[in-house]
């Protein structure tokens, strides 16, 4: 009735040229049915996105109560060892959420790899276990033995806290302890160092020196049976184990990829001249030596006998000897390098311990030195223009000279002058607390209760 | 107008007719659908639960059962913390607005031994 009479509504007008009407309403009802389409598809892509955020939120809580149970586990009686001993931890959460957990060793350095679960999603995370203390993040000095008190001399210089078992920070300007320098300390001093625990936990090193000891062993045994011959082209297969009867020496032998594979040797090694080794572990029952330009970088070494660095040397990896351990002229060692020096690192057998950074060396990385027994004598030098940046541990007599950019815990500080040995004294040398939470990486050896850390691969 | 191939004024408004009679009310639905799917509001939900249950896994003097009411987009709404405190103890806070659920997280914490 809306129509002329020359056009009437009837079933005819959608066949009809004229019926725009109907075509008019079509479209509108597309248009709508379109612009609905367009709400409902936008809303279940906004939900889904929403549900992947929860996904996404939920598997970092898993990853870290997967953390929170590797700490556990670290913290346990039976610590790193236990953790290692199992191919993998499995623990389910809940019916939606679970991880497994599976570690590694190289050297003192623990890896694990995470596997987090929650519903459909599996994230696998690979990180690096370390160590940070918490509460002591501005600290530049830790002092655990039994000393009352600290006498700074010359232009000794302490930036960041300090803690004392006892008694307080002092500079001395009377007899061989002129205190020449200015602000000694920036920082807080605090007798609270009872409070934390300094105790070292060597089991990781104890387990590199067995594995090393078992096959320098065997190498022992076969006497002159063992090969003798070239190291250069001894590691052209990928995992070889080399062994070797007697010395070696590299001299200007380039640089040998040591594919990672095992250097086993009853004897000494010497690199002069620009040799190098590299990507491998290297056991020596005698004492590693290197000169003028050459490296050993990448690597594992233990060393029954002390490790010597001269002359524009490079190291970098993890260096563990119940010897002595002597970086000199230049040598730098690159991040991250572990020094690690124990008298106890092998069965039946005591070294003579120490650590010696001179004449401007640098390292970059932690280095133990673990010789309680000798701490009335200086086991540790840090020479005038050395450094240190990282983490220095000492539990025998410390002698800072150079500079410490990082966390210094030793038992004690002391400076020989003149042959006499004064305790409680620190004559030059610079500490500096440096961003150490995020900067320095602390493999998980010390205290009973490891405040732990997990760094990135 | 005088061309027989166009609309006539009452066919104009036929049409305005229909389709106001469509439209009028297909746009009431979808606004009310609109509001009734609001996804900021989850957005919000998740942030807010997310934030809540970072404190309580921060915070050990934050680990106890609690309801409160906290306002998103002028909405009154709550959020509810239930802790099962055991060797895994797991922490869920929940949001709701209105009865409805926007969000809900798990944590989870390991009692050290």
């Amino acid at each position: 009735m809306f129509f002329t009479g020359k056009r009437p509504l009837s079933s005819n007008s959608l066949s009809n040229q004229d019926g725009y009407i109907a075509y008019l309403v079509l479209t509108l009802l597309v248009i709508i049915a379109f612009l609905l389409n367009a709400v409902f598809l936008g809303y279940a892509r906004q939900n889904k996105g929403l549900e992947d955020a929860k996904k996404k939120i939920q598997l970092g809580y898993v990853l870290r109560v997967a953390e929170d149970y590797i700490g556990n586990l670290m913290n346990s009686p039976d610590g790193p060892i236990g953790l290692l001993a199992e191919n993998e931890f499995k623990k389910e959460l809940d019916p939606e959420s679970g991880f497994i957990i599976s570690a590694s060793r190289k050297g003192c350095v623990m890896d694990c790899v995470i596997k987090a679960r929650y519903k459909d999603r599996v994230v696998t995370v690979n990180k690096t276990i370390g160590q940070r203390h918490k509460y002591l993040q501005n600290s530049a000095l830790y002092v655990f033995g039994g000393m009352s008190g600290l006498i700074l001399g010359g232009k000794a210089a302490i930036e960041g806290d300090v803690h004392l078992p006892s008694g307080t920070v002092n500079t001395s300007s009377s007899g061989y302890f002129r205190y020449t320098g200015q602000v000694p300390v920036k920082g807080r001093v605090l007798g609270d160092a009872g409070k934390y625990d300094a105790y070292l936990d060597n089991r990781l090193a104890m387990a590199e020196a067995a594995t090393a000891e078992a096959l320098i062993n065997r190498v022992v045994q076969k006497g002159a049976g063992a090969a003798s011959g070239n190291i250069s082209g001894a590691f052209s297969n990928p995992g070889t184990v080399y062994e070797h009867s007697g010395d070696a020496i590299l001299d200007n032998a380039g640089s040998i990829d040591m594919n990672k594979g095992t250097l086993v040797m009853t004897g000494n090694l010497f690199l002069k001249g620009q040799s190098s080794l590299c990507n491998g572990s290297i056991y020596i029952k005698g004492a590693i030596e290197l000169r003028d330009n050459s490296s050993l970088t990448e690597v594992i070494v233990v060393s029954g006998n002390g490790i010597s660095a001269f002359n524009q040397t490079a190291l970098k990896g993890q260096f563990f000897t119940s010897g002595t351990i002597s970086i000199n002229n230049y040598t730098m060692c690159r991040n991250f390098t572990l020094l690690f020096s124990d008298p106890m690192l092998f069965n039946n057998e005591t070294g003579s311990p120490g650590i010696r950074i001179m004449d401007r060396a640098k390292v970059h990385g932690v280095a133990v030195l673990n010789a309680p027994e000798q701490s009335r004598n200086i086991g540790f030098v840090l020479d005038e223009e050395a450094t240190i940046n990282g983490f220095l541990y000492c539990s025998a007599g410390a002698d800072i000279r150079g500079m410490v950019m990082g966390q210094t815990w030793v038992s004690t500080l002391a400076c020989q002058y003149d042959r006499t040995l004064h305790g409680s004294t620190m004559k030059d040398g610079r500490l500096e607390v440096l961003k150490q939470d995020w900067q320095i990486y602390v493999p998980p050896l010390f205290g009973v209760k490891k405040d732990l850390a997990f760094y990135d691969e | 107008m005088m061309n027989e191939k166009g609309f006539t004024m009452a066919e104009v408004l036929a049409a305005l007719v229909i389709f106001s009679l469509v439209a009028v009310p297909a746009t009431l639905t979808m606004t009310r659908i609109a509001k009734g799917l609001k996804t900021t509001d989850k957005v919000l939900g998740l942030r807010i639960a997310q934030e809540s249950l970072n404190t309580s896994l921060a915070d050990e003097s934050e680990r106890y059962n609690i309801e409160r009411e906290v306002m998103i987009n002028d909405k009154k709404c709550k959020i509810i913390r239930m802790v099962e405190e055991n060797d895994l103890s797991i922490i869920t806070v929940s949001v709701f607005c209105q009865r409805r659920p926007l969000a809900s997280l798990k944590g989870y914490i390991f009692r050290r031994s």
